[in-house]
C-alpha cells in the first residue's frame, strides 16, 4: 500500500455527471468508473501512495476502513490488469 | 478508361470524388445522397478511386514498415479479405491483400484508393474504398460517425443507439412508417455548428428479406439499389414518398433495449450508459490525436443533449406516439 499509482498517459478520461469514462487512446478500449472508483481515479496524482489515497477516501466516504481497503485492493488489481495505471 | 469526377457538399465541406474505377464511381451519385457543391476551385477533401495493377499499387502506395502496423484481420464481404492497417503520424494505410490499397493523408484531407481486382462485389468496394475513407477524412475535420439510427421527429433529431439487435433499424423504420423522415439506420455523423447536428451521407438502407414486409408497408415504393445474400439495399430518397433527410439538429440520444412487452417506456439515463454503443470499432481506425478529439467531442455532446433509456416495446404505434411526445419536450 506504500506504492504510488500513476495514470497511463495514453488514457484520456472525463467525469460525466458523476461517472468517469476512460478511453485508451492507443487501442480504443473504453472503461467506466463509478463512485469510489471515480474518487480514487481523481486522487491519483503520481505523488500520493495507495495508503494516502485510501486515507483521503476514508474521510470522504462513511464506510468501514477494512471494507474500503479491500475495495481499493480489488480496484487497483483491475486498473493495473487493464493497463490503466501503473504502480511505482 | 473513363474518368469520373464529382464535387459534393458534405455538411458544408467540399468533397471531390474522382478516378477511373467504374464499379465504384459510375453510380456513386446514387450511392451517396449528398448535394453538389456550388464552388469547386479547391475542394477541402479529395477522394480518388482508381484501378491499378498489383505491381503498380506497390509503386504508387508503398507501405510503411511493420513497426507502423496497428491492426490486421479479415473483412467478411462476398468472401473473406485479409486487411492490414498502418498509421504513421497523419498518414494511414489499409492494405486489402490482393484486392486493393488505400492511403489517407489527413493533413491534406485526401485519400487515394487503388483497386486491382473485381473479386469484391462493387457494393462492398464502395463500403471499403469510398465510405471508409470518407469517414476517416471527416473525422480529421471534426465530423464524427457513431453507430446509431436517427429520425427527424417534428424537425428534431432523435437518435437511437444500443447493442447489436437492440432495434436501432426497427425503431427508425417504425417512425418512418408513421410519416417521419429518417437519416440513417446505421451510421450517423455528428458535428457542431450553432447546436449539435446529425447528418447522413447516404439514403441507402440495408434490410433483410424476412424483415421487409414487417418493416415496410409498401417496399415497392423504394428503388432497390442492390440485393446481396437476401439483404436488400433500398434507396429511400427520390421516391414519391421520400422520407429521407440528410441533416437535422440533434436533440436526444436514446439507448434502446428490446423488452418483448407491448408498451414502450422512456426514462432519463446517465449519459455514460450510452458510451458503449457509440465507440466500438469506429474509434480505433485513426491516429491517437483524432481518437482523443472524437472522445472529447462525444463526451461534450452527451453532456449537452438529452439522454434517454428506451425500453423498446413491440407496439410500434405506442412507440411512435411516445417518441413524438419526447420530441415535443425539446
Amino acid at each position: 500500500m506504500e506504492r504510488v499509482p500513476k495514470k497511463n498517459p495514453d488514457i484520456i478520461w472525463t467525469n460525466l455527471r458523476g461517472e468517469i469514462v476512460l478511453l485508451n487512446s492507443v487501442n480504443g478500449r473504453y472503461y467506466g468508473l463509478k463512485k469510489v472508483g471515480c474518487a480514487f481515479w481523481e486522487k491519483i496524482d503520481s505523488t500520493r501512495s495507495l495508503t494516502e489515497i485510501t486515507e483521503l477516501l476514508f474521510e470522504e466516504f462513511n464506510v468501514e476502513k477494512e471494507m474500503l481497503v479491500k475495495d481499493i485492493e480489488d480496484l487497483i488489481k483491475t486498473l493495473t490488469a487493464n493497463n490503466l495505471v501503473t504502480l511505482d | 478508361m473513363k474518368n469520373y469526377s464529382y464535387i459534393f457538399d458534405v455538411f458544408g465541406k467540399s468533397l471531390s470524388i474522382s478516378g477511373d474505377w467504374a464499379p465504384c464511381l459510375k453510380d456513386i451519385c446514387s450511392w451517396y445522397a449528398m448535394p453538389q457543391f456550388e464552388r469547386s476551385n479547391a475542394p477541402e477533401l479529395a477522394l480518388e478511386i482508381a484501378g491499378a495493377k498489383i505491381e503498380e499499387i506497390e509503386r504508387r502506395i508503398p507501405l510503411p514498415g511493420t513497426g507502423y502496423k496497428i491492426r490486421s484481420g479479415k473483412i467478411v464481404a462476398n468472401q473473406d479479405f485479409d486487411f492490414t492497417t498502418y498509421i504513421d503520424g497523419y498518414k494511414q494505410w489499409i492494405d486489402y491483400a490482393g484486392a486493393g490499397r488505400i492511403m489517407l493523408d489527413f493533413s491534406k484531407g485526401s485519400a487515394l484508393s487503388l483497386i486491382c481486382s473485381d473479386a469484391m462485389l462493387s457494393t462492398y468496394q464502395k463500403y471499403l474504398f469510398a465510405d471508409y475513407s470518407l469517414d476517416k477524412l471527416l473525422t480529421s475535420r471534426g465530423i464524427f460517425s457513431i453507430h446509431a439510427s436517427c429520425a427527424s421527429v417534428r424537425g428534431k433529431g432523435i437518435a437511437f443507439t444500443g447493442n447489436s439487435g437492440a432495434g436501432k433499424s426497427t425503431a427508425a423504420f417504425a417512425l418512418m412508417q408513421k410519416g417521419m423522415s429518417i437519416l440513417t439506420d446505421e451510421k450517423l455523423f455528428i458535428f457542431k455548428d450553432a447546436e449539435y447536428s446529425a447528418g447522413s451521407v447516404s439514403d441507402i438502407i440495408k434490410v433483410r428479406y424476412d424483415a421487409l414486409s414487417k418493416l415496410f408497408a409498401a417496399p415497392d415504393l423504394y428503388h432497390e439499389y442492390d440485393v446481396i445474400a437476401e439483404e436488400h439495399y433500398l434507396k429511400l430518397g427520390g421516391s414519391k414518398t421520400s422520407l429521407w433527410k440528410n441533416r437535422v439538429t440533434l436533440k436526444a440520444l436514446c439507448l434502446l433495449e428490446q423488452t418483448g412487452k407491448p408498451k414502450t417506456e422512456i426514462t432519463s439515463i446517465n449519459p455514460t450508459k450510452l458510451v458503449g454503443g457509440l465507440f466500438p470499432v469506429t474509434i480505433t481506425g485513426v491516429n491517437p490525436e483524432y481518437r482523443a478529439a472524437k472522445f472529447g467531442f462525444i463526451m461534450e455532446m452527451l453532456e449537452n443533449i438529452e439522454c434517454r433509456f428506451v425500453k423498446f416495446g413491440t407496439d410500434m404505434d405506442d412507440f411512435a406516439v411516445k417518441i413524438e411526445k419526447l420530441a415535443d419536450k425539446f
